[in-house]
């Protein structure tokens, strides 16, 4: 569907640096993220909390609270089109037609005292100018098409009437109701139950191949990413520190934190093992490290990585291209000598 | 338990517990609807060992957990621990027992009182128990922390000065200071990222060994189930539909429930797996939402979205079947027969 | 086999997704000075509660300093010097008894003052006791006492408090603890909706669960944890305290001549009001200004003991 090279992305993002000033210094939450995403496409970006993702998804959206952060540098193209020197006017004509969110909890992210077709039927009249009576009729059929069962009287409903499910498939109704070219989806399932989770996914993989809207979809869970996005970026403390088809990433890793990642699921081991502990913590975002932010958690780091960035390394693969950014890809050939001989992390005592 | 198994004294047995909360009343104070959370629940849990307990939301695992320790008062039911029934016992007597089975909660951020200390949150067990000596709770303070590995430094931090994983370690040290038998741990790492999960359930299954404890574990993480537990039940809307030790409830899970369950989990193929036949089976996922226990439906709790339900299920809840060792199901569906 | 190698001891810190900053490397929350420094840092970004800390301040000086700061005796009566206009030797002029108003404002400060923190201690004090219990109790109890505190709150406050006052027999202290009884439903209502949240957070049900008996959990836990709300409002309400305090003096019904009160100053200055504008204006604006200082001050206060724009 998307050969590299032969399609301009979607959406791209290139070396975005985003800083938040405190009384206590700056914290460089991001640090040179890049990251694409093709037309029509799901990409899952993934991360424990702190990494950077929320972050990067409200950036795309231009949504940070004004006047609390700074860009330093970094551009994210929509189409094209660069969306960071964009103006709040401009970006409210963007927001809703050609770009969506849908965030982690539907309660708070619908308005509690307006029944939910009219929340839906608003977001049509505004870009596409509809009358009142065309737009909430299109809300229903939305409502209808999120496979809502009786779209009239739920359209009719307040949000606190709804169960968890319904609300965040009302909140995909409103996200897509216009069509746009990109929905950004925020841990859209993460607090939902599982068998409601599975519902909404497999809702989100029709949707995305019907309207051919593409998806950048957050979360921490493997699974997921998984079952539904073709491919996947890992970020780790504001970088991207691998990137590439969703089979290729998770059944070959190649940076170390991804493996360790990988290997600390409960589901990899029987129960006699131990899991996998990556040792260490996240690093103070205030006072990062100089060189790659892993390097202190790494089994594999040396000199070199404490002393400078890592490149980012690709290599082509059946499926995609694989981007992994570590100095052991880089020719440097001790590094990658051990770490293809070695462990990842330390395999539980 | 790792080594062996289980010794087979029953440590917990809770027979037909039920409670329901007031979901509405009316101008008088009288409940008018009421949510059946526990249904009559009847287990039994022995010595040393992890019994799972899995569902969504709604399905009263959680109230079961709070019933089976007295936080919460059960409508009906008993509930014996070692031997004592505990729903005869009374205040000061029961508050004496509480030093036997101790409770970890989920949400580390709130489990903690944020204006305490963290050496104050991990002795008040000791003091509510009656220790008096500043030095002697000082110095088991410091041995729970070093049990949960936190540094001594950490006596004198707030809570919000810790990290998730290192405040659900102080839950744990605060839960074991009365070195109880017996705890109860409700989805003790569902707020946690992926590799402080894998710490804090190390964690836990090294200090079981240590301190011969025997865990009530309830998740709704059927990855972690799997791997920390025994014994599993499966509840939806307050009853038990499925009990099974744990290998062959993944393997042979007979309730169409527990079944809907384990295929709707998105898991990562394994490493042999085609990776596309590894994807959600779209015709296998059950519709509609986990239902609100206000008004849970006659007959078996499942039967309105169970794709095998009969007219029987609608009428008549089905009963408590055994249909391997220790494999019990509530299903009419499934006899002895099939298995 | 212990995980003490592969787990971090000390250096977990949270990740700072960009709003969670403010720490030290190693996680703690950085000396006194540090947090008095962040205090100060948030005070800085609203101006206002700059001028409103600074005002309270002064006022508080000028109180512990009466003795030392003010030029007279405030009871000095001195006939020959009756009704002077603002001038040398009296900046605020002199009343019909011929004292210096200054130093009757100065001293003034000492009266209101200690009445503002008086009463708002008092109401506090019984709101934090009245309100928890009935929190932490429930029930039918609850019920009523809620009722109790709600029928005290429909009457006009003043009216109550001059009611109040007139009935215990009109003097300062019975100005104070009339005002303050009137005050006290506020601080129930206020502490009785924490005591009903806190109740339910996990951290009382650990405490419950570990067999600490109902009152220990109150006290230990809930009351600690009601605290933050009371001191805002308590800041808050001084201004209000002092200026009730003063309307009673100014009804007669709080403090009485001689005593240099605020309120009781513009009372007796309102028959002069048309020649001699500075006997009543001079008090009243001290009122005016002490007021203004609290309210800004507190606004200061609660930004920084709320704990979500802490960060």
């Amino acid at each position: 569907m998307n050969e590299e090279g032969v399609k301009v992305p979607l959406l791209t993002i290139n070396d975005l640096r985003v800083e938040f000033p405190t009384y206590w210094g700056t914290v460089k939450a991001l640090d040179g993220v890049t990251l694409e995403v093709n037309r029509g496409e799901i990409v899952g970006l993934v991360g424990e909390s702190g990494c950077g993702k929320s972050v990067t998804a409200m950036t795309v959206m231009r949504l940070l609270p004004p006047g609390q952060y700074r860009i330093a540098s970094g551009s994210v193209k929509l189409s094209g089109e660069e969306l960071l020197t964009k103006t709040e006017r401009e970006m409210e004509t963007i927001r809703g037609k050609r770009l969506a969110m849908v965030f982690q909890e539907p309660m708070t992210s619908l308005n509690p005292t307006i029944r939910v077709g009219e929340q839906i039927a608003e977001v049509i009249r505004v870009h596409q100018g509809l009358s009142r009576a065309e737009a909430a009729e299109r809300a229903a059929q939305l409502l209808h098409s999120m496979r809502i069962p009786d779209a009239e009287r739920v359209s009719r409903q307040y949000p606190f009437q709804m169960s968890g499910g319904m609300r965040q498939r009302a909140m995909l109704a409103m996200a897509l109701s216009c069509g746009p070219d990109l929905l950004v989806a925020d841990e859209p399932t993460t607090a939902l139950d599982v068998t409601v989770q599975a519902q909404v996914l497999r809702l989100i993989q029709q949707k995305s191949a019907e309207l051919g809207t593409a998806v950048l979809f957050i979360t921490h869970d493997f699974g997921v990413v998984a079952q539904v996005c073709r491919r996947v970026a890992v970020m780790y403390a504001g970088t991207v520190v691998e990137a590439g088809p969703v089979e290729v990433v998770l059944r070959e890793p190649l940076h170390p934190y991804t493996r360790a990642l990988l290997t600390a699921l409960p589901e990899r081991f029987s129960r006699d093992e131990r899991l996998t502990v990556i040792p260490g913590s996240v690093p103070n975002l205030l006072h990062p490290p100089a060189g790659c932010r892993f390097e202190p958690r790494c089994p594999h780091g040396d000199e070199h990585c404490r002393a400078s960035k890592p490149p980012t390394v690709s290599r082509p693969t059946g499926l995609g291209e694989h981007r992994v950014a570590c100095w052991a890809m880089d020719g440097n050939q001790a590094l990658a000598g051990a770490m293809n001989g070695g462990g990842v992390g330390e395999r539980g005592r | 338990m790792r080594e062996g198994s289980p010794i087979d004294v029953p440590l917990l047995r809770i027979e037909a517990l039920s409670k329901s909360f007031p979901a509405a009343r009316d101008l008088l104070g009288r409940p008018r609807l009421k949510v059946r959370a526990v249904n009559g629940v009847s287990l039994t849990i022995h010595r040393g060992e992890t019994f799972g307990l899995v569902g969504e939301s709604g399905c009263g695992k959680s109230t079961l957990g709070y019933l089976v320790l007295r936080l919460e008062e059960p409508d009906g039911g008993r509930v014996e621990i070692q031997g004592r029934d505990l729903l005869q016992v009374k205040g000061r007597e029961l508050r004496r027992m509480r030093r036997r089975f101790q409770v970890v909660f989920q949400d580390p951020q709130s489990s903690l009182d944020p204006r305490q200390k963290v050496g104050q949150i991990v002795a008040e067990p000791m003091r509510v128990g009656g220790w008096r000596d500043p030095r002697k709770i000082r110095e088991h303070v410091l041995e729970l922390l070093d049990a949960v590995d936190l540094g001594p430094e950490t006596i004198t931090r707030y809570p919000h000065e810790l990290s998730g994983g290192q405040r659900q370690r102080v839950a744990i040290a605060r839960a074991l200071a009365t070195s109880p038998d017996f705890i109860v741990l409700d989805e003790p790492t569902s707020a946690l990222d992926v590799s402080v999960q894998a710490q804090v359930l190390n964690l836990l299954r090294q200090l079981q060994d240590r301190f011969h404890l025997t865990y009530l574990f309830i998740s709704h993480n059927m990855a972690v189930i799997n791997y920390m537990c025994d014994r599993v039940a499966v509840m939806y809307l307050g009853s038990v539909v499925e009990l099974a030790p744990v290998e062959r409830l993944f393997s042979h899970a007979a309730h169409p429930y527990t079944q809907a369950l384990l295929k709707a989990v998105p898991r990562l193929p394994a490493m042999n797996e085609d990776w596309d036949a590894a994807r959600l089976d779209s015709a296998a996922l059950i519709e509609g939402d986990p239902p609100s226990p206000v008004n849970p439906p006659p007959g078996c709790p499942f039967h309105p979205r169970c794709p095998v339900a009969t007219a029987t299920c609608s009428l008549e809840r089905p009963p408590e079947v055994e249909i391997g060792p220790g494999h019990t199901v509530a299903c009419h569906a499934v006899t002895v027969a099939d298995q | 086999m212990r995980l003490r190698e592969s787990s971090s001891r000390e250096r977990e810190v949270p990740a700072a997704a960009g709003r969670r900053a403010g720490r030290n490397a190693d996680g703690s929350r950085g000396t006194v000075a540090g947090q008095l420094g962040y205090s100060w840092y948030l005070l800085r970004r609203n101006p206002l509660s700059l001028i409103g800390l600074g005002i309270v301040l002064a006022v508080g000086l000028v109180a512990l300093a009466a003795p030392v700061v003010a030029p007279h005796p405030p009871d000095a009566v001195a006939l020959a010097e009756r009704l002077l206009p603002p001038g040398p030797s009296h900046w605020f002029g002199t009343d019909e008894m011929g004292r210096d108003i200054l130093s009757r404002v100065i001293w003034g400060a000492r009266v209101s003052l200690s009445a503002g923190l008086i009463i708002v201690g008092i109401g506090a004090f019984f709101g934090i006791a009245i309100g928890s219990a009935s929190g932490a109790i429930g029930g039918v109890t609850d019920t009523l006492i809620m009722r109790l505190m709600d029928v005290i709150l429909a009457f006009p406050s003043l009216v109550l408090s001059m009611a109040l006052a007139a009935a215990l027999g009109p003097n300062l202290t019975n100005a104070m603890l009339a005002v303050a009884f009137v005050r006290i439903p506020v601080y129930v209502r206020l502490v009785r909706g924490q005591a009903l949240e806190v109740r339910e957070k996990d951290f009382v049900r650990a405490s419950r669960a570990s067999g600490a008996s109902g009152t220990w959990t109150v006290v230990h836990h809930i009351i600690p944890n009601t605290l933050t709300p009371v001191l805002v409002q308590a800041s808050l309400d001084i201004g209000g305290a002092i200026l009730t305090a003063s309307a009673l003096s100014f009804l007669g019904l709080g403090a009485q001549p001689p005593t240099a009160e605020w309120g009781a100053m513009v009372s007796s200055g309102r028959r002069f009001i048309l020649d001699q504008w500075w006997y009543a204006t001079f008090p009243g604006a001290a009122i005016l200004v002490t007021a203004i200082g609290f309210n800004l001050f507190g606004d200061g206060l609660r930004d920084i003991l709320d704990p979500r724009l802490r960060r």
